[in-house]
């Protein structure tokens, strides 16, 4: 007997529910901020971000510096945040929730290249332009990145010079590449720009003649230069430098070069424990504030490749405008890059003193290196050229906001 | 069976064997602790011949320096695998232990405390990994891998992410150069293997931990705490872990949530190596500490025979996999042994382990 009548209100519950969540979604697909305004001369962007692992408080920074960027853009730009997490799969959901929003552009960070090609089909058939950062990606996106041709070649060219210096040579000296097996290959063509430079500089070290012919299954290049799998990890480099130490005579000098901070950190614990420190150079890469500390007080630490990730936001977001205004990109837009050095200066390159860029103890960049003209170059990854560089970035009104960038007023 | 009834019981061992006496067991042991030995000099003689840097003094140290770590982590792992179990929150302290180490040393806290501290904290995370497997019943794989996400989550939430450097090179006393040139935490594995040797060969937690292995219900009838021992197995596993972490950072100097990522896998690869089964019952800290050498030794020489770290883990794979077929061809073999005395040991442990148990 009274069964019927809650049935009855709840059919009609349900229905007002149903009514209520379509009207909604209705609703949703045409709120977004730019479809709002439309008509009206002032267009907020809106652009939906997903970073590589926010949990890492490294590429966190990227998200931090997005936030910072979008907040000194003001209300022309508003930014939803996704997080990869550093998995295929939840890179994959995101990229679905992101088309889902209905973004004016996507930027997608990248944790693996393996899902590129799944998410860009889905910005591609949602029609959204798209930004890749970290990887090429699969070609259906705007690629921005770091450049390991000028930061790996350059620090290879700074650590050379202070080689040099000293009187080192092929003869007396061994030189230490730090792979990171699991980065993958475009990541890892570091080391061999960077010993394509180094050897202009030091004397009688074993020549490659391409940065390709140091590869991930490359253990020894001739009689002088050795290369180990640190994976990225500080513990695994540690073993791995001091295991290699084993096959290097301590007579010898040491040139040490690991593409990243962590396994920087671990490959001079291990050069320290085994008293090698003293006769050793190393740089680092990244600009992690613990580097900019070595950099600063080890006198072995003579170069650090840095970054500048917490400033990222500052460039993608202009980058996004300029994407959307349909103005001509680069094959490779390249983030601020700088070979951070003690005092060494080398006109026309990136490399500079750390205190141009840092004020004092500061490890937060008061200053960013000048845009870089576009140009062709190696493509690192994609074994082919294209235009490489930044400067169109400078007629972007969004940039001169943040006014950091050396040489844009 | 008048063999048995005639021996005196005092001079049984649980396993119901006369203490003292060289048994088929134990020659069989002798024999497999042999076996890996002569594993391990023989791909001594492998690098050496191959590598003019192998044979060094400084190459020993670099082959112990790197193999200390692991050495610890296997030691608490040998206890948990005989013990019929496994752990692998150990890569989930490892870290936790190191990054918790350097922020309350750099927050003043001196170090014998703060080292005291992360023990204390391995021994909170065994305590409830062997409360959740004991009581709970949940299996060791799902309890130790929920364990590994929580402490390994924290580790990196502590930090955000970011390695913490030691303010203080005195908190990586641990790592200082002691006697022979040898870092302190090699002579502290030392130390330890000695321990867990006289542990597991003369004690009662020992044998008994051999019997939970064997056989869980039989330890229980024996009148063993099955609940209270497997706890005690964790809660000294974790602890292991925890000093593990400890060396490691004193080692790198800081501590950080991704370090000894691989320590679950390989401490166990160690254990299975030095001749301990997954199915409980059996190993020793003796073996496993051959294992973690064998281990060791393989990195050490493949890196000074530049031997790319791609083919560097294919051949740890194809070595674990001989090693495990050793173990089940040991397994096979065994009966043929120990057919002798079977009967005797049938009828004799439960006695001899209540016996020893009260």
């Amino acid at each position: 007997m009274r069964i019927r009548p809650r049935i009855k209100w709840l059919q009609v519950a349900a229905a007002v529910f149903a009514l209520s969540v379509i009207v909604s979604a209705c609703a949703g697909s045409s709120g977004s901020p730019g479809a709002s305004n439309s008509g009206s001369p002032h267009k907020t962007l809106k652009i939906d971000f997903a970073n590589i692992n926010d949990e890492s408080a490294f590429f966190h920074s990227v998200t931090q510096g997005m936030k910072d960027a979008e907040k000194t853009i003001g209300s022309d730009v508003k930014v939803r945040y996704y997080d990869n997490k550093s998995d295929g799969n939840t890179t994959l959901q995101n990229a679905r929730l992101m088309v889902n929003d209905h973004p004016d552009l996507i930027i997608e960070f990248y944790g693996t290249e393996a899902v590129a090609k799944s998410a860009e089909r889905l910005f591609k058939d949602a029609n959204i332009p798209c930004i890749t950062v970290n990887v090429p990606g699969a070609g259906g996106c705007t690629w921005y990145d770091l450049y390991n041709p000028s930061l790996c070649g350059q620090t290879g060219t700074a650590m050379g010079k202070i080689a040099a210096e000293k009187g080192w040579n092929g003869s007396n000296t061994a030189v230490i590449l730090v792979a990171a097996a699991s980065f993958g290959p475009e990541i890892n063509t570091c080391q061999g720009y960077y010993y394509e430079e180094l050897q202009k500089y030091v004397p009688g070290i074993t020549k490659i003649s391409s940065y390709k012919d140091i590869t991930l299954s490359t253990t020894r290049v001739g009689s002088t230069t050795y290369q180990v799998n640190g994976d990225g990890l500080l513990d695994k480099t540690f073993n791995s430098v001091t295991n290699v130490l084993q096959a290097i005579p301590s007579s010898k000098h040491l040139i040490v070069y690991p593409i990243g901070d962590d396994m920087a950190i671990g490959a001079w614990r291990a050069l320290d424990q085994a008293n090698r420190g003293s006769n050793s150079i190393i740089a680092g890469l990244g600009g992690d504030p613990r580097t900019l500390v070595q950099l600063r007080t080890n006198p072995s630490w003579v170069a650090e490749g840095d970054i500048f990730i917490s400033h990222w936001g500052e460039l993608l977001l202009p980058m996004a405008k300029a994407i959307l205004e349909h103005r001509t990109t680069p094959a490779l837009t390249t983030s601020p890059l700088a070979v951070l050095t003690k005092n060494l200066t080398v006109p026309n390159t990136l490399i500079a003193p750390m205190s141009n860029f840092y004020k004092g103890s500061e490890t937060n960049a008061t200053e960013l290196p000048p845009l870089v003209p576009v140009k062709d170059g190696d493509l690192p990854g994609l074994d082919k050229q294209g235009p490489v560089g930044n400067d169109y970035l400078g007629a972007i009104d969004w940039l001169r906001k943040f006014g950091n960038v050396s040489g844009l007023s | 069976m008048t063999q048995t009834s005639s021996m005196p019981a005092k001079r049984h061992s649980y396993l119901g064997l006369p203490t003292g006496w060289v048994t088929p067991q134990s020659l069989f042991r002798a024999l497999e602790i042999s076996g890996l030995f002569t594993f391990l000099l023989a791909l001594g003689v492998v690098f050496a011949l191959s590598s003019g840097q192998f044979l060094t003094a400084s190459n020993f140290r670099a082959i112990l320096t790197t193999s200390a770590v692991l050495g610890i982590v296997a030691i608490g792992q040998t206890f948990a695998i005989i013990a019929g179990g496994f752990d692998l929150s150990v890569a989930g302290v490892i870290p936790l232990a190191s990054v918790l180490y350097a922020m309350t040393s750099n927050a003043g806290v001196p170090t014998p405390l703060a080292i005291l501290a992360m023990l204390a904290l391995g021994a909170v995370v065994g305590l409830i990994n062997g409360l959740v497997i004991s009581r709970v019943g949940i299996d060791p794989l799902i309890a130790t891998l929920a364990m590994l996400s929580i402490t390994g989550g924290f580790a990196f939430t502590v930090t955000n992410g970011v390695s913490v450097p030691f303010d203080h090179d005195y908190a990586g006393v641990l790592a200082d150069s002691g006697p022979l040139g040898l870092p302190v935490h090699v002579w502290l594995v030392a130390g330890l293997v000695i321990v867990g040797v006289l542990v597991l060969r003369y004690t009662v937690f020992g044998r008994m931990v051999y019997a939970l292995g064997g056989s869980r219900e039989a330890s229980w009838l024996a009148g063993v705490r099955v609940s209270g021992l497997t706890t005690a197995v964790y809660v000294l596993c974790s602890m292991m872990a925890a000093l593990a972490g400890v060396v490691l950072a004193s080692e790198l100097l800081s501590g950080s949530g991704n370090l000894g990522t691989d320590a679950a896998l390989n401490s166990v690869a160690a254990v299975v190596l030095g001749g301990g089964s997954l199915a409980g019952g059996v190993g020793t800290v003796w073996g496993t500490a051959v294992g973690v050498l064998i281990l060791g030794t393989l990195a050490n020489g493949m890196a000074l025979l530049q031997i790319s770290s791609f083919y560097q883990t294919i051949a740890t794979g194809v070595v674990l996999l001989l090693a495990v077929a050793f173990s089940r061809l040991r397994a096979a073999l065994a009966p043929r042994f120990y057919r002798v005395t079977s009967e005797f040991i049938s009828e004799d442990t439960a006695a001899a382990v209540t016996e020893e148990v009260t």
